[in-house]
């Protein structure tokens, strides 16, 4: 059996909504410790990661691994049937096919459920070494979002250039070259506008904007992104949900071209 | 006609009032049998038609301690208060009509005209025409008046005439007004229905025209006409490249006026339009007139010799005309191609577009040759495959032209694919020149 139940379905919803671009289907894999998904894109260019903790839910209860393969499509349908504010809990007996979705009002004066066909996923858990990266930048959500929307509109590719004076984004087209420059902020009142960096060594690497745009859909389940490079290794965008995990990204960098 | 036969043939309207008086005038009967058989009439209809009778009563009543006289008309219900208020109290039918409705009176025996009315579709019972013919009609209203009844009950119909007339007008005029919807109503229904669907149409989508349905027909006819100046204007740009095919195909004389509408057309349309008329003219007479006419024309410009070979060929052609259609069509394409040799070799570039495409069917033409082959005619048999040759090597650049759209089309496409490949090498070559997406798989191993 399996019941986890969430004190606002917002947080769910959001959670949906970052993932649904990239992923047409996922698998939720549930245990005691929480639930954990994996998925490539088709393309497998990009790769999601999500880490909810058990002890991020109000109840959380898995007798037994379970995996269950979505429709992110269908269960966001589901979501937005959902308000803010209402408890959602999700449940699966075991071996079950369907998943049952439950959204309580606060009052408890209205209860709705739906439930879903689960599907058999081909998983392709991939192994993601732990990597001490080179650069890690940590930033605005809101500031990334608004710097790949707008390298985006130059150029299909941005190159991130991390150095000791700041991280810069550049993206160079027909139109002309874009350059947008970050320095590490000083003393910040406010941490969810600062910008840290912590450097080991320059690292400059190109990226695809389609991606990095379709990451920033996360940006409203954190304040802080963490931009985590490395040479040669994929990017990791990382945001944190507070209490309850976070959500990763993984992209790998556009490599030169040597054939060419 | 007796007024028996009258009542058994429905010549009587009791829709309108129908007075006894007016009865004993017009049959010449007597009161008692116009009674008797207005009232076996009245039995025999009874159940299902109501009938509303008025009586004449005659009596003696007391008013201010005196008996006086009363002579009144009075509807059936209150015909027994009368009884009761007079003494001595006579009465007799005065008037009878069917019940249930405000009906003009009756004076006009004229159910024809009513029957035709309401075959026409018409509701109008009695109008005004039908009050005009009361007094034509040998019946006389104020009948009452002669009827030996004193001046009161005259007085009172009258008042009920006045009062039925009055009300009558009215309905008249809403009769009337019926009417002309009705009349009217084919038009302005369809005006009308046009109006709403046009403003509705125009309501939606275009602003300008929401205005009176005769601005929408304006519109419709300007729309119209400049579709019809666009078919035109197309019809004549398009000319050029088919259109002497379908002149070919039209009139089976497609040399004769590949030769000569190129000529005219394309050479001298331009210039004026009253020489594109006369083309069509020819081309609406038959092709026999229309060859003469061509060589009447082309005999001008054509040298003697020309003259005696038109002369023998004309003949040819009388001869041919009887039994063969397509005959004169050829000897006019032989003859414009002659004239082509020697004088109008100029204007074959501007009628190569649209001859090149009947040359295919001058060449395949058999009639040309069996006719050049019987008379011997050698320098027209050249013609047709002279021009032909001509044109197609005039018309070739130009079929190039036609052709070459679709030699540019690729040509185009072709240049296209180079600008949009570059455009598209640019941005994708400079980035897959540069980098090269990355894979995911090639830095994560499965587990």
């Amino acid at each position: 059996m399996f019941e986890a139940r969430l004190g606002q379905a917002t947080i769910l919803k959001k959670i949906l909504d970052a993932i649904k671009d990239l992923l047409n289907e996922a698998t939720f894999d549930c245990s005691d410790s929480g639930i954990q998904l994996q998925a490539m894109d088709n393309s497998h260019v990009s790769l999601v990661s999500l880490t909810l903790r058990s002890d991020g839910f109000d109840k959380f209860r898995c007798d037994r691994n379970l995996s269950m393969g979505m429709n992110l499509g269908s269960m966001a349908k589901i979501l937005k049937c959902a308000n803010n504010e209402d408890n959602v809990t999700m449940k699966a007996q075991d071996n079950a096919d369907t998943v049952t979705i439950m959204f309580e009002s606060a009052n408890q004066e209205k209860v709705s459920d739906y439930e879903m066909k689960l599907m058999n996923l081909d998983q392709e858990h991939l192994g993601i070494p732990e990597t001490d990266f080179s650069c890690v930048v940590r930033m605005p959500a809101m500031e990334f979002a608004r710097i790949c929307r707008d390298l985006s509109q130059f150029s299909e590719s941005v190159v991130i250039c991390c150095t000791k004076e700041g991280v810069k984004f550049s993206a160079s087209g027909d139109v002309g070259t874009a350059n947008i420059k970050l320095a590490q902020t000083g003393n910040v009142d406010k941490e969810e506008e600062s910008v840290t960096i912590e450097m080991q060594e320059p690292v400059t690497l190109t990226f695809a904007c389609r991606y990095l745009n379709a990451f920033t859909k996360a940006t409203p389940l954190s304040t802080q992104v963490q931009l985590s490079m490395c040479a040669d290794v994929p990017l990791v965008v990382e945001y944190a949900i507070k209490d309850l995990g976070h959500i990763r990204y993984y992209l790998a960098p556009k490599i030169e071209d040597n054939e060419t | 006609m007796g007024l028996k036969k009258a009542l058994n043939n429905c010549l009587i309207n009791f829709d309108c009032r129908v007075m006894v008086t007016d009865l004993l005038e017009e049959y010449k009967l007597s009161y008692k049998e116009v009674n008797d058989t207005l009232e076996a009439y009245i039995k025999g209809k009874e159940p299902a038609t109501r009938f509303e009778k008025r009586f004449l009563v005659h009596g003696t009543g007391q008013t201010n301690g005196t008996n006086d006289e009363f002579y009144t008309i009075v509807q059936e219900s209150k015909l027994e208060d009368w009884r009761t208020k007079l003494r001595d109290a006579q009465w007799q039918l005065y008037s009878v009509e069917i019940a249930g409705g405000s009906k003009s009176p009756a004076t006009v025996f004229r159910p024809m005209q009513h029957l035709e009315v309401q075959l026409a579709g018409v509701e109008r019972r009695s109008g005004t025409r039908i009050a005009e013919d009361r007094a034509t009609n040998g019946v006389q209203n104020s009948g009452p008046s002669t009827n030996g009844v004193q001046k009161a009950p005259t007085a009172m119909n009258d008042g009920f005439k006045t009062a039925t007339n009055g009300f009558r007008n009215p309905s008249n005029s809403k009769e009337n007004t019926e009417t002309e919807l009705m009349k009217t109503s084919p038009k302005e229904q369809a005006s009308k229905g046009k109006a709403a669907k046009k403003g509705s149409i125009n309501s939606f989508f275009s602003p300008a025209g929401a205005g009176a349905p005769a601005a929408s027909n304006k519109s419709k006819e300007v729309k119209a006409t400049p579709s019809k100046a666009n078919t035109m204007d197309t019809f004549f740009k398009k000319q050029p490249a088919g259109g002497a095919a379908a002149t070919a195909v039209k009139k089976l004389s497609p040399e004769s006026q590949t030769k000569k509408s190129p000529e005219s057309q394309i050479k001298k349309s331009p210039d004026s339009q009253a020489k594109k008329s006369p083309l069509n003219e020819e081309k609406k007479e038959s092709t026999a007139n229309m060859s003469i006419q061509l060589f009447d024309d082309e005999s001008a410009e054509s040298s003697e010799e020309e003259k005696e070979l038109n002369k023998i060929r004309r003949k040819v052609m009388a001869s041919d005309n009887e039994f063969d259609e397509e005959k004169p069509t050829t000897s006019k394409r032989r003859r414009i191609s002659d004239s082509e040799d020697e004088e109008q070799q100029p204007t074959k570039k501007s009628a190569e577009e649209e001859v090149h495409t009947v040359d295919d069917e001058m060449e395949a033409d058999p009639s040309n040759e069996t006719f050049l082959d019987d008379d011997g005619f050698v320098v027209t048999q050249r013609k047709p495959t002279k021009p032909s040759k001509a044109f197609k090597t005039m018309a070739s650049p130009v079929n190039s032209a036609a052709a070459a759209k679709n030699k540019y089309s690729p040509s185009h496409s072709v240049a296209g694919a180079k600008k949009k490949s570059p455009l598209a090498t640019t941005k994708v070559g400079k980035e897959a020149s540069k980098s090269k997406q990355g894979n995911l798989m090639s830095f994560f191993t499965k587990k």
